[in-house]
């Protein structure tokens, strides 16, 4: 009977203190802290140092330092698994001639492709192959060098080909194209090179009745 | 402000490679994204034709037609797979969006052809862009299976993956799953050994691809 008696009193205590902690947690303000008992004093001062109670009840803010992404946990396996997202943006053609001028006037990159002058650039590699016969009879190196990096040199300033819509954009720019392919020659190597390209190229509008553009590059 | 950028093609008496135009599509797609643009049009000039068949004289139509969407299709895929970002165990400013202003993309046919041609062309040339997008999609299903780890990617979660690919593709693959009891009903001895080193249960996945059309 004593045991029991003595089990039902520590219920009680118990029972008192938990319902006094729990209820100075959730209503108890700073301005009540004279009034209150000294444990609460102490657990709001270790709550303002955030030391135990911050680490017991993180914020939102914590919560979400401590947890970055709720997808998958190392304790257990997923079920399922989450698929990246394909970029989104519409992908088309256009092989009209009005509504292709109204796709670059819309766009603000405008990517232009051009073709190296087939005929121009074999008769070049011909000529640039006799010259190298001729000077492997030549035993002077040095010369040898010397001619056939000046045949490099005319092969980068050969203009490739400029037709349809890229040669009325050339235009609409007071060519502007040409002379940005021939400042960009050593580089581009006058579109030889499959996938080659040139530095970009900015074109302001400059808000002229005449509708004229300023070229910078 | 209005920018341009100049690409070379090549010579223009010269057949283009076809795995060429995956190296386009992946320069293109590098560009786009460094440039931070909205809009792009790809200006393809008149001779691509001629880079593309071997004698345009005596090639028909849908010989370049054919070439044209292959081509197309696969700088299509490139296109996409160039700007693949797995943002799934990234946190805040780790995660990459590549090209993310990016809304619209035009290439351009500068081909001389009547108006009926180029329509059936056009119709043709967007379905190919429409497969290579298709493509891209499977490849970033492939590189999301390769860089998942292991307690994201189980046998689970995989069965899972099966089961939406076939719910996806509208009926032409069709997934069938054989689980634990199913398995041991058939006595697979050998795969269950094998399953039992796994901490989920063993999934026997099979799909079945039945293409529309003529079996080539």
């Amino acid at each position: 009977m004593a045991c029991i008696g003595f089990t039902f009193l520590l219920t009680l205590a118990s029972a008192s203190f938990f319902n006094t902690a729990t209820s100075a947690k959730t209503f108890a303000k700073p301005s009540e802290s004279s009034s209150s008992s000294p444990f609460l004093r102490n657990y709001r001062d270790r709550n303002r140092k955030g030391n135990i109670a911050s680490f017991l009840f993180p914020s939102k803010k914590q919560l979400s330092k401590i947890v970055p992404f709720k997808t998958w946990t190392f304790d257990d396996p997923c079920d399922q698994m989450e698929w990246s997202q394909m970029p989104n943006f519409t992908m088309s053609v256009e092989t009209d001639s009005t509504s292709s001028d109204m796709a670059i006037a819309d766009s603000d990159l405008v990517i232009l492709g051009v073709y190296a002058d087939g005929d121009k650039l074999t008769s070049m590699e011909e000529e640039e192959q006799t010259t190298n016969e001729v000077e492997n009879d030549v035993e002077d190196e040095s010369d040898e060098n010397d001619e056939s990096a000046e045949n490099s040199d005319q092969e980068d300033f050969s203009l490739p080909l400029l037709e349809g819509k890229v040669k009325k954009v050339d235009e609409s720019l007071n060519g502007a194209i040409t002379s940005f392919i021939e400042e960009s020659a050593s580089t581009f190597k006058n579109g030889t090179i499959f996938g080659a390209m040139t530095p970009t190229f900015r074109v302001l509008q400059t808000g002229n009745e005449n509708g004229s553009n300023k070229v910078r590059s | 402000m209005k920018r341009y950028i100049i690409v070379g093609l090549g010579k223009a008496n010269k057949k283009i490679k076809p795995a060429s135009f995956y190296q386009l599509g992946s320069k293109l797609a590098s560009k786009c994204n460094v440039e931070k643009t909205q809009n792009v049009s790809i200006i393809f000039p008149p001779q691509l034709a001629e880079s593309i068949v071997n004698d345009t004289s005596n090639s028909t139509s849908g010989e370049l037609n054919e070439k044209l969407s292959s081509h197309f299709s696969d700088m299509a895929c490139q296109f996409y797979t160039t700007l693949y970002s797995d943002n799934r165990y990234r946190t805040r400013d780790n995660k990459k969006f590549p090209a993310e202003k990016l809304s619209s993309v035009k290439f351009i046919l500068d081909m001389e052809c009547d108006d009926s041609e180029a329509k059936n062309e056009s119709i043709d040339i967007t379905s190919a862009l429409v497969e290579g997008k298709n493509i891209a999609r499977g490849l970033y299903l492939a590189k999301d299976i390769v860089n998942a780890p292991h307690n994201v990617l189980n046998s689970d979660s995989l069965a899972d993956t099966a089961r939406k690919v076939a719910k996806e593709s509208n009926g032409l693959i069709q997934c069938n799953i054989l689980g634990k009891e199913e398995c041991e009903k058939r006595g697979m001895g050998a795969f269950l050994g094998v399953a039992r080193g796994s901490e989920t249960d063993p999934q026997f996945i099979h799909l079945v691809y039945k293409g529309e059309g003529e079996i080539k």
